[in-house]
């Protein structure tokens, strides 16, 4: 994927909690800047924060499957400590878990990687294990936001903006969650691709794509 | 400048970057349009008067401590003016430049020599711990403490050296080096300060945070190890777990020497900040700014 010449603007936030509204929050912050024509891009990790989705490792009391299985993941990945898996688990069940692991050793025997996550569920792919996300959320684990295209709806039914929600990391990776129109997932895709959002603790969860002038 | 368009501040940011072989700090602010700005400055406090502007954040302070600039604030006044405030280390010149573009990004350029005065002279003798089958600790996950110790080291050395620091590590590979001889050889160098890297290892996994031991053969460790617990633990934002005498320091006799355990390994969340390359930079620039304390009159 090749950079878009669209230009982004990251949008500094204060620090989000699950007190926040994401929508409102959105517009609040777009306002003056985001115009209908533009894109509203939104980090899935503050989208999943503001649902209430960043749990504690000693909340959870991870079982034998869990802390079997969490072995064998690559330890950069999302699944590496037994308490994200059983977050995992809790989210698509144990028989998926398993199925995943099932395919997963397949998947190596082939010398293909990533099957896990096609047959356990790709919203696995999207937990943030224990210091996956920046401070103050590094003792955290986030999961994945629930029902992104509604969020995606709302932003647009109240900014008049389009708008995605987008998983991007620093190996040129962009995951549209959910878009409100395919054009703007695919302009998205181009982007977003130098992570705009910041990998450290830029506090910029918001990207406007202007593709036009003010 | 007179752009008189009413514009909204998006964002603004800090970074150290070298241009011509030379070290600056800067701080970016970007917004919609170009700023209209009154800048002053007193003694190691620069203020830009914003003018028709509007924050996103009414109010925002951002902790930078980059070795020259401590904090940045933005405030939204009651007019339509923003105030940024930038807090220094020290007195220290810069330059406003300006780049246009979606977003239009105003950079205040701070020259960074002063540091060079501080750490040229200085002779370092940097210790990666452990190495070859001393492993040191390890993490709930699978990082071993002698590969952290050494990534510590390298990035340590790397920002010393960007201002002419003498600096020497007692191993640039996986081998083990027994503990007299890493003391011998900052004798034999006569180093000014000896930094020993570490990571804490405990059997709790609930023990967490910063150790910092000190020589207390050496009038200056004590102090050293303070402020270096300090500004290691304000970047990384960790807990300090104990600063305290490390007996096995007086091999370096009259030399001030520390060892750093900036995160325990045994601990999961903290071995996972150790996947993180931020981390390791952090820690890098938190002993800079310690030493830069202890030696900056």
């Amino acid at each position: 994927m090749v950079s878009m010449n669209f230009p982004s603007i990251p949008i500094k936030t204060h620090v989000v909690t699950e007190k926040d509204d994401i929508v409102e929050l959105t517009r609040k912050y777009t306002e003056g800047i985001a115009f209908p024509g533009d894109i509203i891009a939104v980090a899935e990790s503050v989208a999943a924060i503001t649902q209430g989705r960043a749990i504690l490792p000693e909340k959870i009391r991870p079982g034998l499957i869990a802390k079997l299985i969490s072995r064998f993941p690559a330890k950069h990945g999302s699944l590496a400590t037994p308490s994200a898996m059983q977050l995992a688990v809790r989210e698509v069940g144990v028989l998926r878990i398993l199925l995943g692991c099932a395919a997963s050793i397949f998947g190596r025997l082939i010398g293909a990687k990533g099957y896990f996550y096609i047959v356990a569920g790709r919203e696995l792919a999207l937990i943030d294990d224990i210091a996956g996300t920046m401070w103050p959320y590094e003792k955290h684990i986030i999961l994945g936001p629930k029902e992104p295209e509604k969020i995606v709806r709302s932003i647009f039914e109240v900014t008049g903006v389009d708008a995605v929600i987008a998983d991007v990391n620093d190996i040129k990776c962009v995951d549209i969650l959910a878009a409100t129109s395919p054009e703007s997932e695919r302009i998205a895709k181009g982007a977003l691709i130098d992570n705009p959002f910041g990998n450290d603790d830029q506090q910029t969860p918001i990207v406007v794509i202007k593709q036009h002038k003010f | 400048m007179t752009d008189q368009r009413f514009t909204q501040i998006t964002n603004f940011w800090s970074d150290v970057f070298e241009k011509d072989g030379r070290q600056f700090s800067r701080v970016a602010i970007e917004s919609t349009y170009p700023l209209s700005y009154q800048l002053s400055s007193s003694r190691a406090n620069v203020k830009m008067l914003i003018k028709k502007a509007r924050a996103n954040i009414n109010y925002s302070k951002t902790e930078v401590y980059d070795g020259l600039i401590s904090e940045l604030t933005v405030r939204q006044n009651e007019a339509e003016n923003v105030t940024t405030e930038i807090a220094l280390d020290y007195d220290a010149p810069f330059t406003v430049n300006f780049s246009e573009g979606i977003p239009a990004r105003t950079f205040i350029v701070f020259d960074r020599m002063r540091l060079y005065d501080i750490f040229s002279p200085l002779k370092i003798v940097i210790d990666p711990g452990h190495g070859g089958d001393d492993k040191g600790g390890f993490g709930p996950v699978d990082l071993l403490e002698k590969n952290i110790a050494l990534i510590l080291a390298e990035q340590t050395k790397l920002y010393l050296d960007k201002y002419g620091a003498q600096t020497f590590l007692t191993r640039e590979s996986d081998q083990k080096i027994p503990l007299r001889d890493r003391f011998n050889f900052a004798l034999s160098n006569k180093a000014d300060l000896f930094i020993s890297l570490h990571t804490h290892y405990d059997k709790n996994p609930e023990v967490k945070g910063l150790f910092v031991g000190y020589n207390p053969a050496a009038a200056s460790s004590e102090k050293l190890a303070w402020l270096i617990a300090v500004e290691v633990a304000r970047k990384t934002k960790r807990d300090i777990r104990e600063i305290r005498r490390d007996s096995h320091l007086t091999a370096l006799k009259k030399i001030p020497g520390v060892i750093i355990e900036p995160v325990t390994i045994s601990n999961y969340v903290e071995e996972g900040l150790l996947r993180n390359p931020h981390l390791y930079e952090k820690v890098a620039l938190g002993i800079f700014n310690g030493i830069k304390g202890l030696f900056d009159g």
